[in-house]
């Protein structure tokens, strides 16, 4: 079984759980209402730690999208329906896409609303766009529109793998995963 | 026409005001500029007055000779967001309602050398007076003079953030107030 590299898979999971992370961070800050210090504190605390996952997720995906290049990826197992590989590298294609375009979003949104970017609390990023009110809000929702889409290429991407794992019981999802698990597995 | 009418009063008491006082020039509210910035979150922000006037009679070879009165409409204040704009006017901050101008007037001026100036005077704001002191340039083109500058000021001096709002963490002390002032005639 041809596996995707080490680094490829680290990569693939931390960034899944950072993606997680910063919906749940969004989440939660969407619905703190600001009506003391202590909730504004709260609030923007929490849009800071979002704004910091997703630029990570950023130079992350940059990272990745490098690897695939170079190192590529494992062709689809044989035997496999034409039009499920095909639809397996749609996908694929469009949460590489989201996942760059995401936080580029974002990195918009929150110049046009005038909040820079401080990364860490060290690092100012330069605003990619002037402040303008009416546009940050416009591109707030494309921001939340992309989010859902990519959710739910991400719901798609793993249902696929749950069934390819539990169902076709075959070694797709294990290319993906670390070596040892897969060895465990492999008893 | 109602709006014609509230503009025409404005027009008259300017006219008024720059006849009353006969070498101040006139602020050129369109050109002019009063901004802040300061951090919240650790994430520097910007903020401006909308609305200002300024007497002014400065010569920039007789800067002793300054005499300079600033008035801040308070509830123009932008901090970028509407929620926002609406919470810095309420009681834990600008409390706008009670309090509805700040006031600076320039007690002492001296040139710096190289075009530069230090304005030397009492800000009050919130029922709180303190001396600030401000560097600015001064530009000449024709009958256009423009002041430009900045001065920092500690907003909890001020009460510009009462009770638990005095977290700096959240919200710093320092505010850096920027200023353009763009007179005309002299």
């Amino acid at each position: 079984m041809q596996r995707y590299s080490s680094a490829q898979i680290a990569l693939h999971w931390l960034i899944a759980l950072l993606i997680f992370s910063a919906f749940g961070l969004a989440w939660y800050f969407g619905s703190v209402e600001i009506t003391s210090p202590a909730t504004f504190k709260l609030k923007g605390s929490l849009i800071v730690w979002h704004k910091w996952v997703g630029i990570t997720v950023l130079a992350l995906v940059l990272i990745r999208l490098v690897l695939r290049v170079v190192r590529g990826a494992p062709a689809a197992l044989p035997n496999q329906p034409a039009w499920q590989v095909k639809a397996a590298e749609a996908t694929h294609y469009l949460l590489y896409a989201l996942m760059v375009a995401l936080p580029v979003i974002g990195w918009l949104l929150t110049s046009a609303k005038g909040y820079p970017v401080v990364l860490f609390k060290l690092v100012q990023l330069p605003d990619l766009v002037g402040k303008d009110e009416a546009l940050g809000k416009t591109l707030q929702d494309v921001h939340e529109f992309a989010a859902y889409t990519l959710l739910a290429l991400v719901a798609l991407h793993a249902a696929a793998a749950i069934k390819h794992h539990f169902i076709d019981r075959d070694d797709t999802l294990k290319r993906m995963l670390p070596s040892s698990s897969s060895r465990k597995n492999g008893l | 026409m109602k709006r014609f009418s509230f503009n025409s009063l404005a027009l008259a008491s300017l006219i008024a005001a720059a006849s009353l006082s006969a070498n101040a020039a006139t602020l050129n509210a369109g050109k002019s500029q009063l901004g802040f910035s300061f951090k919240q979150m650790g994430v520097p922000t910007e903020g401006r007055f909308k609305a200002f006037t300024a007497n002014v009679d400065f010569d920039a070879a007789k800067p002793d000779a300054t005499k300079a009165e600033f008035t801040v409409d308070l509830a123009s204040i932008d901090v970028g967001s509407s929620d926002g704009n609406n919470a810095v006017k309420g009681k834990d901050f600008f409390n706008t309602a009670s309090g509805p101008k700040a006031t600076f007037t320039a007690k002492s001026v001296k040139a710096l050398g190289g075009g530069k100036f230090e304005a030397r005077g009492p800000l009050t704001m919130k029922g709180v007076t303190r001396d600030i002191v401000s560097t600015f340039t001064a530009k000449t083109a024709g009958a256009e003079t423009t002041l430009e500058g900045t001065f920092p000021l500690q907003r909890l001096q001020f009460k510009i953030g009462e009770g638990a709002w005095d977290d700096t963490d959240a919200i710093a002390d320092l505010v850096t107030v920027k200023y353009k002032f763009v007179l005309n005639g002299k």
